[in-house]
């Protein structure tokens, strides 16, 4: 039986994707992790994950990414998976202005829950409905510059984009972790969730727990 | 004398050749002949073949059709009620009916399943043993006979209902629900399911009084069911464009809903569970099928059901049972499946490798006779009553709870002294 994690990479990346219900972040997941659009696909329920393996300047990284239910109702559940993320991409569609006046919320959200100094990207999706268009560019990019963030404009169906945003997101946690931390105590945590480690070995951060789901009793 | 000698033994040589050349037109020919024969037998001893495999297909349906006859004739012996006197005509009806449908389906709906699914070819996994994939493809093409055999145990238990008569909980029912309802009977167990379970919150023409009355308002619920009809069962041909059948009757349903329970509105996921719903019962039914789920049988927020993770025939089945039974249903078969990939999950090294394993040996789950016999009969079962279960889920869920509280408790702290804050460790050791 072939196992992805029998791959040998030299750091693992936790991201997240959030943002209003529908703006293509299932899509945005599938074209990056399997090349993949499909028109007509289910909504997703609570939370769920795809593995990505990715090499920058020859390292390996392999990735989780979070894929989170937009709907507002399944904040609680999402939030959790905020703190664990190093990286989280911000979703809005360029048809659809209430997504776009959503995003403050949901950088709010992260604020509240994130670890501290979180890398965040701002992706405007759906740019091949350039007709249906509601939120300018220049817009876009002037929010992500107030935030101090990068911003992309994206189409998941057309491929735009999308593999671009992903690798400076990965791109600005890797000059973290390979910085060594940084001026805050926030960052050695980021350090110790990218764990550096060849499969087989036990963790070698600072801390190691005992079983992986051993939930809330490790807290 | 000599050169006379010559001539004839040179005429002799003459025929002799033509001699030899009529034989050699003669053997090709046969040879021919021979070949063509063998054709033609091949041929025939082909359609023998084919034609006593039909003989064999017809003798299997003769001997469906004969024990369905049996029943028949019992039925008609022991009459009940006096106005079951029609139970054989109607039941002839009914199968005549069923047969033409059957009929329609395989001429025009080639790439549906029965419930409308797209059909997919049973494929093998990248990583899948071809053991298991040889068992699978074997599995999906045994004829049934034991589903024959429990099929007409089902015909012959409701047609003790016909007449609009009314289903009554018995052992029976019970056992024969466990064992799965077949498709023709699924909308009115169901249907008897549902209104068993909500009781005197069922109000006849409720349903369409509340769309009524709400007809002119809108709410945020309603945006957010106008974004997921279509991403509810996508691969299904009543849901899979916007004018599909089901499209709207969905929309309904769940508006409906969102009015009648403003604590939950619109949840996704619930969307799921209607178009299931729809796909055997009235709209009015499936309204209350979700009055049913969300109010009586689930945990509280807690609205999936196995819907997209199992092979549909599978989630069916189990649906049979939830509706019947409650929720300890999805637990015992949530633990069946842990139990039948038991050896599997023990090898997994993390919790990312565990997921990924749930999800495949779910949607591999199609066995669903083994996985019951597991849920309801192997003998680890017994260690999980409902008491158990619900002190379990008690505890646990005390345990997220405090997760959260603790969680709010840090986001708090941190506005306050924000430059400088002690971030809890995120525990993502995925190995």
């Amino acid at each position: 039986m072939a196992r992805a994690t029998d791959k040998k990479y030299d750091h693992l990346f936790q991201l997240l994707l959030c943002g209003d219900s529908s703006v293509g972040k299932t899509c945005l997941i599938s074209r990056f992790a399997d090349n993949e659009f499909r028109h007509t696909h289910i909504n997703t329920i609570g939370i769920d994950f795809k593995l990505k393996l990715f090499t920058i300047r020859d390292k390996k990284i392999r990735m989780q990414i979070w894929d989170t239910a937009g709907q507002e109702r399944y904040e609680t559940l999402t939030a959790q998976y905020y703190r664990k993320a190093q990286g989280i991409i911000l979703v809005y569609d360029i048809t659809r202005e209430e997504t776009f006046r959503n995003v403050t919320k949901w950088l709010r959200n992260i604020e509240d829950h994130g670890v501290k100094g979180v890398k965040i990207i701002l992706i405007g999706n759906k740019v091949d409905l350039e007709s249906e268009r509601k939120i300018s560019t220049r817009h876009g990019q002037k929010l992500a510059n107030q935030h101090n963030i990068k911003f992309f404009e994206t189409s998941a169906w057309k491929d735009i984009n999308v593999t671009e945003a992903f690798t400076e997101l990965a791109e600005q946690i890797l000059a973290k972790v390979e910085s060594g931390g940084g001026r805050d105590r926030g960052s050695s945590s980021i350090r110790e969730s990218a764990i550096k480690l060849h499969e087989q070995q036990p963790t070698p951060a600072t801390k190691s727990h005992g079983g992986c789901c051993s939930g809330g009793s490790s807290n | 004398m000599l050169p006379t000698t010559t001539k004839m033994l040179e005429l002799e040589i003459i025929k002799l050749k033509e001699t030899v050349g009529a034989y050699k037109e003669q053997n090709a020919f046969l040879s021919q002949e021979i070949v063509e024969l063998n054709n033609l037998r091949t041929n025939d001893s082909n359609d023998k073949k084919r034609l006593e495999g039909k003989i064999q297909e017809l003798e299997a349906e003769l001997v469906k059709v004969q024990s369905k006859y049996v029943i028949l004739l019992k039925e008609a012996q022991t009459p009940k009620h006096s106005h079951d006197s029609d139970v054989v005509s109607q039941m002839m009806a009914e199968a005549m009916e069923q047969q033409e449908t059957g009929k329609d389906r395989s001429s025009s709906d080639t790439q549906y399943d029965a419930y409308g699914f797209k059909y997919e070819k049973l494929e093998a996994d990248p990583d899948e043993s071809l053991d298991s994939y040889a068992k699978r493809l074997d599995q999906a093409q045994q004829p049934d006979e034991a589903l024959a055999s429990h099929i007409a145990k089902w015909d012959h238990f409701m047609a003790q209902y016909t007449g609009g008569r009314e289903l009554v909980s018995t052992a029976e029912l019970k056992l024969l629900i466990r064992g799965g309802v077949p498709m023709q009977h699924r909308g009115r167990v169901w249907k008897f399911c549902v209104r068993r379970t909500i009781q005197n919150r069922y109000i006849p023409g409720f349903y369409h009084q509340i769309l009524a009355d709400n007809a002119s308002k809108t709410s945020v619920a309603l945006s957010q069911i106008e974004l997921d009809l279509l991403r509810t069962l996508p691969s299904n041909k009543y849901y899979n464009h916007a004018s599909a059948p089901g499209i709207a009757k969905l929309r309904r349903v769940l508006v409906a809903y969102s009015w009648y329970d403003s604590s939950v509105g619109y949840c996704q996921g619930l969307n799921r569970l209607a178009a299931i719903a729809l796909l055997f019962l009235e709209e009015e039914d499936a309204f209350w099928t979700l009055v049913a789920v969300v109010l009586h049988l689930l945990p509280p927020d807690y609205y999936d059901l196995f819907i997209d993770n199992f092979p549909i025939d599978t989630t069916l089945r189990i649906w049979d049972t939830f509706l019947y039974e409650g929720s300890k249903v999805l637990f015992r078969y949530a633990m069946a499946v842990f139990k039948e990939n038991e050896e599997e999950l023990l090898k997994q090294e993390n919790s990312i490798q565990i997921f990924n394993k749930m999800r495949t040996m779910a949607q591999r789950s199609s066995n669903i006779n083994k996985l019951t016999q597991i849920a309801f009969h192997d003998p680890m079962m017994r260690n999980f009553s409902k008491k158990k279960i619900t002190q379990r889920r008690d505890y646990h869920r005390s345990l997220v709870q405090a997760e959260q509280n603790s969680i709010e408790v840090e986001r708090v702290k941190r506005k306050h002294d924000s430059p400088r804050y002690n971030d809890v460790d995120s525990d993502d050791d995925d190995t």
